[in-house]
């Protein structure tokens, strides 16, 4: 006979989001304590932003993960779970498992999902013969492995024609691996390529105008409107489509740093709850769904026009929060997300480019000095603070 | 007339006894009615005790009397009640500072609490001084042997060792350091003349 729960809120992902949402209501309301539950298989949580350093050989992998259930806040169920589907009109969801959840007020934190198959051959070449990426806790390894052993050739370093999480990702480990060829000593019979499916090579121009000078700088050759189609690892080739001319463009390989293609979660898609990418409908102020009022979407799974980082749920969860709050005492939902993101650009080992801007790409800076100089500090701040910060900060609803 | 008003009501009565939901109603009723005399006993004689001590002035007084001077030490002035009414005026940024003060002391308990943080903290400090104790651990180690050595060794320096001395590098760069700096004194020197 298939189980039945009911719940006030139900949060679909435990994920940056999900817990930090979890956390906050949990502290905000004591008449939520245990009638909150976060549905999510994963028996582990990864900090992926340490991934880049991880791939650069400058953080340990370990230091990155935690077991799911140290995590979950005080007085939240967890149902290790899948959700397969959603019924927002009953006010209920299906799990794997074959529970049926209801509930009044949903929270959808699905996060994303990285599509290793979407490029053909990368899958199989994965970790192999120079191929690598930092997108996943079992290949971020392989990155490191592939940037000490590259002796000298051509260095590739792709970002996909989709979205990513965090945009700046894909070019902070090439200014690692950058630096590490020069003190290796194999910089000056190498040749770094970044090619990208974007046309900038970021899209805010004070940020961009910094980043111009270090890829100059380093004789860093770059390749716009570039996307990676084929990875052909038994003869070292990357093949590339240019998106203007829509021609194939075959680039041979020492190593290559692949950005996979990143999607919707399938089980989000075939949901009413989603546009048509795939990405939960919400306002982007209020990050109340556009057709369900009593559901809200945060995270890299919602379709906010903004740069999807941890940085951007940082500020997207208080107003989930506070909006979700005020719904439920009839109150106006006065909370508003800008469009906040941050992405703490890695231009070396020890150099950081901190970018914050909103949905207007307007800088929204933190400190008082310019940000968009590569500075020590804030290397400091990311590699040592920021995880602290993330762990004890915002997963337990205080940051 | 009024009898026929008075037969309506009748069989407006009977017809609502007819109901079952009512007939049950009655039914509990009747079950719970030593219950409902027992409490209706219980009131009266609490009625009965509230009278006797209100007329019972010398009791009465004497618990006032005792009342005030237990209350003597709290006992609210003027001052206090407009204290009290400024102090409510200011809740809303109290509320606020100790929110925030509660949000820093949460955090703090929870990186106590959190042993992986703490290492991670440690480590990345370590990883920051480590070049430079590295630095300090060698100097210390090449002053410590030369010392040894030189205490070891007996025989006199000559010419010949001098020379091979002044060949060596380290040497030679210090020389050149002490070169430079008396050609920089000199320089200064006629400036400033």
């Amino acid at each position: 006979m298939a189980n039945q729960v009911h719940y006030t809120v139900a949060i679909v992902g435990a994920g940056t989001a999900g817990i930090s949402v979890a956390a906050r209501l949990a502290r905000a309301s004591k008449q939520l304590k245990g009638n909150i539950v976060i549905i999510d298989p994963a028996s582990k949580h990864y900090y992926q932003p340490l991934w880049t350093l991880v791939g650069g050989g400058a953080a340990k992998k370990e230091d990155s993960e935690r077991e799911m259930s140290s995590l979950i806040p005080e007085g939240v169920d967890w149902m290790q779970d899948a959700v397969t589907s959603f019924q927002p009109e009953q006010n209920q969801l299906q799990t794997q498992a074959g529970t049926t959840v209801t509930y009044d007020y949903l929270v959808v934190a699905a996060g994303l999902h990285i599509h290793w198959d979407g490029i053909k051959g990368l899958k199989d070449a994965l970790g192999k013969d120079g191929v690598c990426s930092n997108y996943s806790y079992e290949s971020v390894d392989s990155t490191w492995e592939a940037i000490q052993s590259f002796k000298g050739g051509t260095a590739i370093f792709t970002h996909p024609n989709s979205p990513v999480k965090c945009g700046g990702a894909p070019q902070k480990i090439m200014y690692l691996a950058d630096d590490y060829f020069r003190k290796s000593g194999v910089r000056k019979q190498s040749e770094v390529i970044f090619a990208s499916a974007k046309s900038v090579i970021f899209d805010v121009k004070k940020y961009a105008d910094t980043l111009d000078q270090v890829v100059k700088r380093k004789g860093i050759q770059t390749k716009y409107k570039r996307n990676l189609i084929e990875v052909r690892a038994d003869v070292k080739e990357a093949v590339f489509e240019n998106l203007d001319t829509k021609e194939q463009e075959v680039i041979k390989y020492d190593l290559l740093h692949v950005t996979p293609i990143m999607k919707a979660p399938d089980f989000l898609k075939e949901s009413s709850l989603t546009d048509q990418g795939g990405w939960v409908d919400v306002d982007p102020y209020t990050l109340q769904h556009k057709t369900y009022p009593n559901v809200f979407g945060l995270g890299d799974c919602a379709n906010l026009p903004t740069s999807k980082t941890g940085a951007a749920i940082r500020k997207q969860a208080p107003v989930v929060e506070n909006n979700l709050l005020a719904l439920m005492r009839d109150e106006p939902l006065t909370a508003h997300y800008n469009g906040y993101t941050s992405c703490p650009l890695v231009t070396g080992y020890n150099k950081l480019v901190l970018a914050e801007f909103d949905y207007n790409q307007n800088p929204q800076e933190t400190f008082p000095f310019d940000q968009s100089k590569e500075r020590f500090s804030m290397y400091v701040m990311k590699k040592d603070m920021l995880p602290v910060v993330y762990w004890n900060g915002m997963l337990k609803g205080l940051m | 007339m009024n009898e026929m008003k008075e037969q309506q009501k009748n069989d407006t009565a009977f017809e609502g006894l007819s109901d079952p939901e009512v007939q049950e109603a009655i039914q509990t009723l009747i079950q719970k009615l030593p219950k409902i005399k027992d409490a209706v006993l219980a009131a009266e004689q609490g009625l009965e005790f509230a009278t006797s001590v209100m007329k019972d002035q010398q009791s009465l007084r004497s618990l006032f009397e005792r009342a005030e001077e237990q209350m003597a030490p709290f006992r609210i002035e003027k001052e206090s009640i407009v204290a009290l009414m400024a102090l409510m005026d200011k809740m809303p940024k109290i509320l606020k500072l100790v929110s925030a003060l509660e949000q820093v002391a949460d955090l703090a308990e929870s990186l106590m609490k959190d042993k992986e943080s703490q290492q991670y903290l440690f480590a990345s400090v370590q990883g920051y001084i480590k070049p430079v104790t590295q630095q300090i651990d060698h100097a210390v180690e090449v002053f410590q042997e030369a010392k040894e050595r030189s205490e070891q060794k007996q025989q006199s320096v000559s010419i010949f060792d001098l020379y091979k001395l002044l060949k060596d590098p380290t040497v030679q760069k210090g020389l050149r350091f002490a070169q430079s700096v008396v050609e920089v004194i000199g320089e200064k020197q006629r400036h400033s003349k």
